[in-house]
């Protein structure tokens, strides 16, 4: 047996879909912001806070829409190369689950490695998605299980990956006539923050780091800060820091007057990089008076998709020489 | 000492007000106890669960009895008192807690003789670490604080949420046993402490130490649930897959059996 699927495994965000946890429908986006917090009244004030910002947008999210864009390139790039792969995309928190994609491929005879689509990893993304394909095989009796032949390996430090990040740094830079390569232009590299409970099991933070170098080394910045977003406004005890608006004051107390963002911690323009990062980092920015551009996330860049089908391909050799 | 209307409604007000604040607290609502109701749960979950949570179980009385020493007056001791003798089992069969909650780990299927064999999540260890700081080097009103209000008022809630994932799970009654008993016995014990407080609560000093202490308590919640969520999520990662896929690792986390032999708390005259 051989593997013949890829299941692509990411966040997810709301889409027009219901999920049809509610007899009446309060919001595609209420679900899904409550379905990452859970049923829980305590939580209820930051659900409602998080629901705003996907309703600056209009109630969704173009995640999914991007995330399935991503597959289909990579599907037609692993062909070009020889490897005609089904493809399906599952997220840990909207339809289709990933779960139901495990689900779907129980007629005996599939094997199947998954690409998680996360380019730092901690157990709350990384393995939570993993999780899912568990709960998915777990559901499965072992006549019909298909074969987990196994991961693709993580690009956080892959010059794909790397170089494409450059490229929307520098696209967003010429957006305002900043030059990178001069302190007075500051460069934001942004991620989600993480829990230090969650960091202390973890290469999160150093997975972080060596993009942040690699990129800033890549486009000749000189003067770069990592910045933390998206903490939970409710919660009580450390996150990853500093936070985006600490840098940003940052980088203009010490002298730039440009500043540019790139989320160097997500894979799309999903609603944390528009609004948390695009409106609140801008809004920041304004409030300080400097000139502020946000980069677009990788999103479906050629280099990116080139370096997640390299890593595929290389999971699927390995295989074969393994088998 | 008797205590005037005024005196009476302020202190009911501020504690009516921390209870408010203990509810909405992230380390109550933490994402792992509200998804409880939302998300699939299994057997496995809770053993995982099971192993990080017993070193709580297990060092609770030894929090409490380190406090009551500290006890300034009888009424607090006797409060403290009525709370340890529910733990030490009197309302379990004569069986303590820790004991109680090893039936519950077994159903789970950690095996008899290993309960404290697990390695343990860094802030399992903490926040076990913070309880005996908090009861032996604070202030007595804010262990109060951390013992009473962060503990009492806030378990009846997460345990509901708790109680709901093991039905899903498919756990028995009798097997959920000390979970359902909490729900009921935290009640109790809530109310006797609100009316054992409401003396402490008489002037803005006092309340802002037990305030103090609920919230270092619950802060060090919010960090254990992350821990459990981090372990729960790896764990059940691991179990499915080769070793080196996992985004974590547990290298260097103790067990309890290695904490106990390293830790020694002890009460003593200090001069």
């Amino acid at each position: 047996m051989t593997v013949d699927h890829l299941l692509v495994t990411a966040f997810g965000g709301p889409t027009q879909e219901c999920c049809g946890k509610h007899a009446e429908c309060p919001g595609q986006a209420f679900c899904f912001v409550n379905g990452i917090f859970g049923d829980n009244p305590a939580r209820r004030a930051r659900v409602d806070e998080v629901v705003e910002h996907y309703k600056f947008f209009g109630g969704f999210s173009r995640f999914n829409e991007i995330t399935e864009a991503q597959a289909t390139a990579v599907k037609s790039e692993l062909k070009k190369r020889g490897h005609e792969l089904e493809v399906s995309v599952g997220y840990d928190h909207w339809l289709p689950h990933i779960s139901d994609k495990v689900v779907e491929l129980a007629d005996g005879s599939k094997e199947f490695v998954v690409l998680v689509m996360a380019p730092h990893q901690s157990s709350i993304s990384w393995d939570a998605y993993l999780r899912r394909v568990s709960e998915g095989l777990d559901q499965l009796d072992e006549s019909t299980r298909p074969k987990w032949a196994g991961v693709v390996e993580p690009f956080w430090n892959k010059s794909g990956f790397i170089d494409a990040l450059a490229e929307r740094i520098r696209t967003a830079a010429k957006s305002i006539g900043a030059d990178l390569t001069n302190s007075a232009t500051g460069l934001v590299l942004s991620a989600h923050a993480v829990p230090m409970p969650v960091v202390k099991t973890s290469k999160y933070v150093e997975q972080i780091r060596e993009t942040a170098e690699l990129v800033a080394s890549k486009v000749g910045a000189t003067n770069w800060m990592v910045g933390y977003q998206s903490a939970p406004s409710d919660s009580k005890i450390e996150w990853t820091t500093p936070y985006l608006d600490r840098v940003i004051e940052e980088l203009k107390e010490g002298g730039a007057q440009k500043i540019v963002a790139a989320p160097i911690g997500f894979l799309c323009d999903n609603v944390e990089v528009l609004y948390d990062l695009g409106v609140e980092g801008k809004e920041k920015a304004d409030e300080l008076g400097v000139e502020f551009a946000a980069a677009e996330a990788v999103n479906t860049h050629p280099a990116f998709i080139m370096q997640l089908a390299d890593n595929v391909e290389a999971k699927l050799k390995e295989l074969a020489l393994a088998s | 000492m008797t205590l005037t209307v005024e005196q009476e409604k302020e202190a009911r007000r501020f504690l009516s007000d921390l209870r408010q604040e203990i509810k909405n607290h992230a380390g109550v609502g933490h994402s792992i106890l509200g998804r409880m109701k939302t998300d699939p749960r299994s057997r496995f979950d809770f053993k995982v669960l099971a192993g990080q949570h017993f070193p709580l179980v297990g060092n609770f009385c030894a929090y409490m009895e380190l406090l009551l020493i500290n006890a300034p007056d009888s009424e607090a001791k006797c409060w403290l008192a009525k709370v340890l003798v529910d733990e030490y089992g009197e309302r379990s069969d004569g069986e303590d807690h820790a004991e109680h909650y090893k039936k519950f780990m077994h159903a789970a299927g950690i095996k008899p003789g290993e309960e404290d064999t697990i390695p343990l999540h860094p802030e399992v260890v903490n926040f076990i670490r913070e309880h005996y700081r908090v009861a032996t080097e604070e202030p007595f009103l804010v262990g109060l604080g951390a013992l009473g209000p962060g503990h009492e008022w806030s378990i009846p809630a997460m345990f509901e949420l708790a109680v709901a994932g093991l039905r899903k799970a498919g756990f028995t009654e009798e097997e959920i046993g000390y979970w359902t008993l909490h729900l009921e016995q935290d009640q109790d014990h809530g109310a006797w402490l609100e009316e054992a407080l409401v003396k402490y609560c008489l002037v803005p000093a006092n309340r802002e130490l037990i305030r103090k202490g609920a919230l270092l308590s619950l802060d060090a919640r919010e960090r254990f649930w992350w821990g459990i969520t981090d372990k729960v999520t790896s764990e059940s990662t691991k179990k499915n897959l080769p070793p080196g896929v996992s985004a974590t690792s547990s290298e260097g986390q103790l067990t309890l059996r290695e904490l106990r032999a390293k830790w020694h708390v002890e009460a003593r005259l200090k001069e």
